[in-house]
């Protein structure tokens, strides 16, 4: 990408990709946990994990990406691997702190569902744009869109079914439904929009 | 789909339904908070809590008379687009409510997550080659005649918009937590709209 004749991000261009990007996933995230739902990614095997542990989600999640920056700093470098790491612990702490902010009196899962895919899948495009990612899963996906020419949303839609087995296993059948389908949206979302052709910075 | 840098149907499809999807969502925080807004939405906001009348039918009148401009310097496409686009926004304010209800919403976290919700919507209706009407329609003609930022000139208008609903509803943190939201949804397209960067059309 260094060789393209456009102009490159400044930090500041940087800064409110990933705060927008951040609020994006923190909020889809929060919208989940409320409507008892879960998501593919290591976003969704940390649900998965405090669904079943009774642990809070901001914690769960900042740890399962742990090993994954290895992954990232080997084959994403430096840069990438930081800002990874500053959305990760950032959605992490506004998952958090979102109950204290904004409280649901009542939510169909639908409408959970449709909005998670919306908001959480422009999240991390903004993210993948801006040169950083949801971690783990996200890394992968990215590794493989670069090396194999495999669009990023497919290889998570790959990694989300297996989740989804799981969860079966675990969780309501209604809720891994509708849970299904925000994960369809939000791949979707990815995978039609993710296009280096479409978008040039970065 | 002969050429890859054209939007194609489906993928229109997809940015119009997110950017009305998500300006509904972004309507009902900012109705529930009863603060207002920039743009024809501001104006609609404002009119329907003057009123009573819903936003959806206030929204979906007051656009009316912006296709003619629309058709005449943007295109039937542009035109038809944004109509849609009006519809649905309308459409998914009368019905949300039934879906998703507050119980207690910050009001600077609402108008943070109000200014993404919409600027984000606006981002992908603007990319799309759809507005959502009025002065959407005006500041995309101004930033293609002129090269302003769409960003800036619906700022222009904001300040108008504001300065009339500090008048009426006399209320100063409203006005306040209003312009937050208002900064954010502007913050967003000032950055984010260039043609340089997106290029597809």
């Amino acid at each position: 990408m260094a060789d393209l004749p456009h102009p490159r991000y400044t930090p500041l261009e940087d800064l409110q990709g990933l705060l927008v990007s951040i609020i994006g996933g923190g909020f889809g995230i929060w919208l989940l946990g409320t409507a008892g739902l879960i998501t593919g990614g290591t976003a969704g095997l940390a649900l998965l994990v405090s669904h079943v542990t009774g642990q809070g989600f901001g914690w769960m999640f900042f740890l399962v990406n742990l090993p994954f920056y290895i992954f990232a700093w080997w084959k994403r470098g430096m840069v990438f691997t930081l800002k990874t790491f500053a959305a990760v612990t950032a959605v992490s702490v506004l998952a958090g702190l979102l109950p204290n902010w904004l409280t649901i009196s009542y939510i169909h899962p639908a409408i959970a569902a449709v909005l998670f895919g919306a908001i959480a899948g422009v999240g991390i495009l903004g993210l993948f744009r801006h040169g950083s990612s949801l971690g783990g899963t996200n890394i992968l996906a990215l590794v493989i869109q670069d090396s194999l020419g495999i669009r990023a949303g497919w290889v998570q839609l790959a990694w989300d079914l297996a989740l989804f087995a799981i969860a079966v296993f675990v969780l309501p059948l209604p809720q891994v439904l509708w849970s299904l389908l925000g994960a369809v949206i939000l791949n979707f979302v990815i995978a039609m929009n993710h296009r280096r052709d479409w978008y040039l910075p970065g | 789909m002969t050429d890859p840098k054209i939007h194609s149907l489906v993928e229109d499809a997809q940015g119009i339904a997110y950017g009305a999807t998500m300006a509904a969502f972004g309507i009902l925080i900012l109705t529930h908070l009863g603060l207002i807004t920039g743009q024809t939405a501001g104006l609609a906001v404002l009119i329907s809590y003057v009123t009573g009348l819903s936003f959806g039918l206030v929204f979906f009148v007051i656009n009316i008379p912006f296709y003619l401009l629309g058709w005449l310097r943007m295109g039937w496409r542009f035109t038809l687009k944004t109509f849609v686009a009006v519809a649905a926004l309308s459409g998914l304010t009368l019905v949300m409510p039934d879906w998703i209800g507050f119980a207690s919403l910050n009001p600077l976290f609402g108008a943070i997550l109000f200014g993404f919700a919409s600027g984000s919507a606006l981002l992908a209706l603007f990319r799309h080659g759809a507005s959502l009407g009025g002065v959407g329609i005006l500041a995309l003609i101004l930033q293609d005649r002129l090269g302003w930022r769409a960003g800036w000139v619906q700022l222009g208008f904001d300040a108008v918009l504001f300065a009339a609903a500090l008048l009426m509803l006399r209320d100063l943190p409203v006005i306040a937590y209003s312009f937050i939201g208002s900064l954010v949804v502007n913050i967003v397209l000032a950055v984010n709209h260039r043609k340089d960067r997106y290029i597809a059309t």
